[in-house]
């Protein structure tokens, strides 16, 4: 894994989601605001294809703790650092674990995959939050309705993954790496 | 492969081509010493562990360890980022078509004779208000040149900008009731922003922030350069405010005039303003409950920051106007809940400033 050219691509694509994706945002009734969340398109792409869990599941992390750092969810109740950077990995390493019996380049499967992933890491960081912070100020119905708020989401960056997916593939071999000990074609030792 | 064989051939720490035999097929591959790629693994995953485990760490830990991390990402984030929020604020801003009641033709040829009406009656005072405006103009650029207060204002205002979203989409949301759903504007719900300012230190929290026509929220979480702005549909935004109830001699409305317990047509003479607190509501719009019922607040009243109120420097501010009224629950024949629009376009929010009155005074220049 090239890990400087994915900490430039989490960079990048930490500033489009606290800055353009304000223009993506859409209000639904009884949900609420709803936004693709940009990071899980590559966290989920690495899963697929990255050749190690372990690499998967740190770029997971790096991409989760990218939205702590830009995420303090609302004044009066701030969130804590590290939830969604767990939510991220674990979703990661549980894609990567199952990823042998999918058709990884099925466009259908990434959208599903995606909204797996989403529901996995938020559903996560929701939890995390509640007994961290919000269950002192937030009732049931609240809850509820953040998590439908994060099925919608789940949904809508499942929209977002085939055109995601396409950039990506562009960029793969800048990102991931060769396989230790297999040469590509022409190179020497 | 045996273990000698593997050690014979890494002897001197090369790779050598091996030929593997599984099943009816051979394979020439590169093969790598057991014990290298042991070490390998084992690194990428002791650090795995140890990020998760501080991962949980710092979750535990909450707001004093989040704090610190954040301050240093925004350093990064903040400059690039507001790039994209300027092309956002002006996406949504060219989208705005603005909303209003519709207006019939003979409603519209009356509000034509009553502007006229008016009109002649600005002409017979334009002149006296004309000359004590000029000499007003005259005193007041002179005391703006050298940056003091005006006198009818004694605040000190500090531009500022939003540059930066939330990166998630939960700050303060509530489940909407079916009846509220055609009041939300898209892209509007998330309710607080970051700002930067140009100071160096940071300023006192929950001073008040407005735009160039009406109040948008208050600071929170100040910090060198940049604060976080919670906006008035906040839900955990509330304040004081006034009602003005427009009178409008078209469509008369009744009231109780507390004063002598009498039912009155209400004009524009003699009538307070209604007090009520709005908190927001989380979804776009503010509500104020538990307003009585017979002050005969309808839509179309405006409502403004309640007067006296050091916290928005004394001056009656504009919040929004009114949108709906429905009865209480409870109660309904006694007290109505006011649905109130704000009158910023918050989902463009770009330019703003910070009221600083002159009794606050930084907490960190005094030491804190």
């Amino acid at each position: 894994m090239h890990w400087i050219m994915v900490g430039i691509m989490v960079y990048a694509v930490t500033l489009l989601q606290t800055s353009l994706a304000g223009i993506m945002t859409v209000s639904l009734p009884w949900v609420g605001p709803v936004r693709p969340d940009l990071l899980a398109v590559p966290a989920v792409y690495m899963a697929l294809y990255a050749h190690r869990r372990a690499d998967a599941m740190l770029a997971g992390w790096l991409m989760g703790m990218a939205i702590d750092l830009t995420s303090g969810a609302g004044a009066g109740f701030s969130t804590a650092v590290g939830p969604m950077s767990l939510g991220y990995a674990l979703a990661a390493g549980a894609i990567h674990t199952v990823r042998n019996v999918l058709f990884r380049k099925n466009v259908i499967t990434q959208c599903v995959v995606t909204v797996v992933f989403c529901v996995m890491a938020h559903g996560l960081w929701l939890a995390m939050q509640w007994i961290i912070a919000f269950r002192r100020i937030a009732d049931w119905p609240t809850c509820f309705a953040m998590l439908l708020q994060a099925l919608g989401v789940a949904l809508y960056t499942a929209a977002v993954m085939p055109l995601g997916r396409v950039v990506l593939d562009r960029c793969r071999r800048r990102l991931i790496s060769s396989p230790s000990g297999r040469l590509g074609r022409g190179q020497r030792r | 492969m045996s273990k000698r064989l593997s050690d014979e051939l890494y002897s001197a720490h090369r790779r050598l081509p091996i030929t593997v035999r599984q099943g009816y097929h051979d394979f020439l591959v590169w093969s790598d010493p057991p014990h290298m790629n042991y070490r390998t693994v084992l690194n990428k995953e002791r650090l795995l562990a140890g990020l998760m485990l501080a991962s949980i760490t710092m979750s535990l830990a909450g707001r004093p360890v989040a704090e610190p991390m954040r301050r240093f990402a925004r350093l990064l984030t903040i400059p690039l980022a507001d790039a994209g929020v300027y092309v956002t604020t002006a996406l949504k801003s060219y989208g705005d078509t603005g909303s209003g009641v519709p207006v019939s033709p003979d409603r519209a040829r009356q509000l034509a004779r009553e502007n006229d009406d008016l009109r002649r009656q600005l002409d017979l005072l334009a002149v006296e208000l004309r000359q004590s405006r000029r000499r007003n103009a005259e005193i007041q650029g002179i005391r703006s040149r050298f940056f003091a207060p005006a006198d009818d204002l004694p605040i000190e205002l500090i531009p500022a900008r939003v540059v930066m979203l939330d990166s998630l989409p939960y700050s303060a949301s509530r489940v909407v009731s079916a009846a509220q759903a055609g009041r939300m504007a898209p892209g509007q719900a998330v309710t607080t922003r970051r700002i930067l300012i140009g100071r160096s230190k940071a300023l006192p929290e929950k001073l008040a922030v407005v735009t160039v026509s009406s109040l948008v929220g208050r600071l929170s979480e100040t910090d060198a350069y940049s604060a976080r702005l919670q906006l008035i549909t906040d839900r955990k935004f509330g304040l004081s405010v006034s009602i003005r109830r427009v009178a409008d001699r078209n469509n008369p409305r009744k009231i109780i005039d507390e004063r002598d317990v009498s039912e009155r047509i209400l004009g524009d003479e003699g009538f307070t303003d209604v007090e009520a607190f709005a908190q927001g509501d989380g979804a776009g719009g503010m509500t104020a409950r538990l307003v009585q019922a017979h002050h005969g607040v309808r839509r179309g009243d405006m409502v403004f920051t309640s007067a006296g109120d050091g916290w928005t420097g004394g001056g009656r501010i504009p919040v929004g106007t009114v949108d709906s009224v429905e009865a209480d629950g409870a109660k309904p024949g006694l007290f109505v809940t006011v649905h109130i629009k704000p009158r910023a376009h918050l989902a463009a929010l770009r330019d703003v400033y910070i009221i600083v009155p002159p009794s606050f005074s930084s907490p960190r220049a005094e030491g804190d």
